[in-house]
């Protein structure tokens, strides 16, 4: 990519912007998502049926082998509009997940592929916040077959998985970086109790307690942390790339909205105190997109300039999404906050999206970590 | 009356269309023609209402203060110092505001007009009551997602309170006066600009 898309990313991702507006219209999405279960099959069948899915699979796996910066121009493209679809997490987090799980892993790639299955990533466990490190939930070998037990607060997208992939302990102290595997859990898995909950965003997403679970090992025993460290950093990139596409709507929807709105006899856009807002938002967005790219390219580099990068580039990406929505529904003044319009819907997103898969303040502590270290290598 | 439906998922608005409605004489506020003066007196009010609310910002403080007791990795939230200096700068600004007011109170006691002053107050607790929310709300964690549990599942006990009070506080900068127009009143009233 560079710092510009190629023809084909551009494609991906205008097909992405005019799938969004063409599915999901304010209406639609109003009248129907939460609402009407159908409609949101529905519309993951679309997604599914134009190979989205595929994006991110290798091709020796029956996917299309895209790069990192392929998904961001998608992710990108679905932010414009967005598509509340658990789109990052089965087109990439799970992806990323699987990469070493052999044919128990085929066979649910194969089925997000086809959109006939949903899968969300237990990661995450009670007074833990986003540590995946943090693992006490217990993997043990028994008659040639493992069991889960212990808890994770929260599954990002889980409300309506069909199989969770679940880090789990074969070794090792709670907050020991060895000793962690990664297991596929159906979910109707006798012993698993699935906790669903509806966030403002209308993402659904769950809570896991298992008492005995059987589970199937996904990735090397005991080696598991890089892989999980590593597929959600390129989570992260792709939730960036969305938070790009929806900070850069609600901003052009502002500037349309200050051109359009008369108060006081003139256009409010010709207030100098506005233009001056208007432009902070435009600047916002362009800081946004360059980390955004700078981070996703980082994605292959070694560790920690990854770390260093995408940690930058969270915190950056969700100060910007958050000032930029907030003054665009503070400059539609009444109507910014209402339903109807899709202004305060891209705030919501952005709000969550600071708690996706870590807040800035933790982040600013891992971009602090990894410089420090980056810093102390010899040149 | 048509019921408008709000980001913060609380109903607390309507529109309102009036078709030919016949009210009494009698109903008519002061004289004929005079409503926007006399609005513009409400809302001065209104904006004093801001003051009295700036006195609960302590108690926000002291919710913020409980939600960052939460342990995480076996260390209290407040006890991270990065969190603790937000807490505090977000305390002192509070002690400001609060300063402020039982200033202003005092002036109005002694029988003096607070002149634009009402506005400062309105301005200063609306982005309080925003940071402060936001506050809380980054204290909760992950489990800010679960804002609604589905088939009865049993939430966070700040939810949904927190993020309905972080919806809501956006509001405060654009009724009684949005903020830029506040700017418009200090800068023209009080600097005389
Ligand atoms: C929850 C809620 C409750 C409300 N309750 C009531 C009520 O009880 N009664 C009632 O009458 N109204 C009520 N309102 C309406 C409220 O007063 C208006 O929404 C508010 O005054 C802003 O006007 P507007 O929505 O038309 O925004 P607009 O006038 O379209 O403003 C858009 C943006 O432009 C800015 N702007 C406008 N003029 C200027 C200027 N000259 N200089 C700089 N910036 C400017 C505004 O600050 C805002 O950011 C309520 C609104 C809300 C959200």
């Amino acid at each position: 990519m560079d710092f510009v898309y190629s023809d084909e990313q551009q494609m991906l991702r205008d097909a992405a912007i005019r799938y969004g507006g063409q599915a999901w219209s304010v209406t639609d999405r109003i009248a129907n998502l939460g609402r009407n279960e159908q409609w949101s099959r529905q519309r993951w069948a679309e997604i599914a049926e134009m190979g989205w899915l595929m994006l991110a699979v290798p091709e020796d796996r029956g996917g299309l082998g895209g790069n990192p910066a392929d998904v961001m121009a998608l992710a990108e493209g679905l932010g414009r509009n967005l598509v509340a679809s658990p789109f990052v997490t089965n087109g990439a987090l799970v992806p990323a997940l699987l990469t070493h799980a052999g044919e128990a892993g085929d066979e649910v790639l194969v089925a997000i592929m086809a959109g006939t299955a949903r899968a969300a990533a237990g990661l995450i466990e009670p007074d833990a916040g986003y540590n995946t490190a943090s693992v006490a939930t217990e993997a043990r070998l028994a008659d040639g077959a493992y069991r889960l037990n212990g808890a994770k607060a929260h599954v990002e997208d889980g409300g309506d998985a069909d199989w969770f992939v679940v880090s789990a302990r074969t070794g090792g102290g709670a907050a020991d970086r060895d000793g962690i595997s990664l297991f596929l859990v159906a979910r109707d898995a006798p012993g698993l109790v699935v906790e669903r909950f509806r966030s403002v965003d209308q993402h659904r997403h769950a809570r896991l307690r298992l008492d005995g679970v059987p589970a199937i090992p996904v990735a090397p025993l005991d080696e598991a942390l890089p892989i999980i460290e590593a597929a959600v950093d390129r989570a992260i990139c792709a939730h960036l790339a969305e938070a790009v596409g929806s900070m850069e709507a609600a901003s052009e929807a502002t500037l349309e909205y200050l051109r359009t709105r008369h108060q006081f006899g003139v256009p409010i856009g010709s207030f100098q105190v506005l233009q001056h807002r208007a432009v902070d938002m435009a600047v916002f967005c362009e800081e946004a997109r360059s980390i955004t790219c700078w981070a996703t390219l980082s994605l292959d580099h070694p560790r920690l300039e990854r770390r260093r990068a995408v940690s930058a580039a969270k915190v950056r990406v969700g100060q910007a999404g958050l000032h930029v929505t907030r003054d665009a529904v503070q400059l539609h003044g009444g109507i910014g906050v209402c339903e109807e319009l899709l202004v305060s819907h891209h705030l919501r997103r952005q709000m969550m999206l600071e708690f996706t898969h870590g807040t800035s303040d933790m982040h600013i502590g891992l971009f602090e970590a990894a410089n420090r270290a980056l810093l102390a290598q010899p040149a | 009356m048509r019921p408008i439906a709000t980001m913060d998922e609380k109903h607390h608005t309507n529109e309102v269309f009036l078709d030919d409605v016949r009210i009494p004489l009698g109903n008519l506020v002061g004289e004929e023609g005079r409503g926007w003066t006399y609005g513009k007196v409400l809302l001065d009010r209104e904006r004093m209402v801001a003051a009295c609310n700036a006195i609960f910002l302590t108690q926000m403080a002291r919710g913020i203060r409980r939600a960052a007791e939460r342990k995480l990795g076996g260390i209290a939230l407040i006890d991270r110092p990065i969190v603790a200096a937000k807490i505090a700068q977000f305390e002192i600004e509070v002690q400001a505001l609060q300063a402020m007011v039982l200033r202003l109170m005092d002036e109005a006691a002694r029988g003096a007009d607070s002149g634009p002053r009402g506005s400062m107050v309105k301005l200063r607790w609306s982005q309080l009551l925003q940071s402060g929310m936001s506050l809380w709300l980054g204290a909760i964690g992950p489990e800010a997602a679960h804002f609604e549990g589905l088939d009865g599942a049993p939430g966070h006990f700040d939810m949904p309170y927190a993020l309905q009070g972080a919806l809501y506080s956006r509001v405060t900068t654009i009724y009684g006066g949005s903020s830029e127009i506040q700017h418009n009143i200090i800068a023209r009233r009080a600097l005389g600009l």
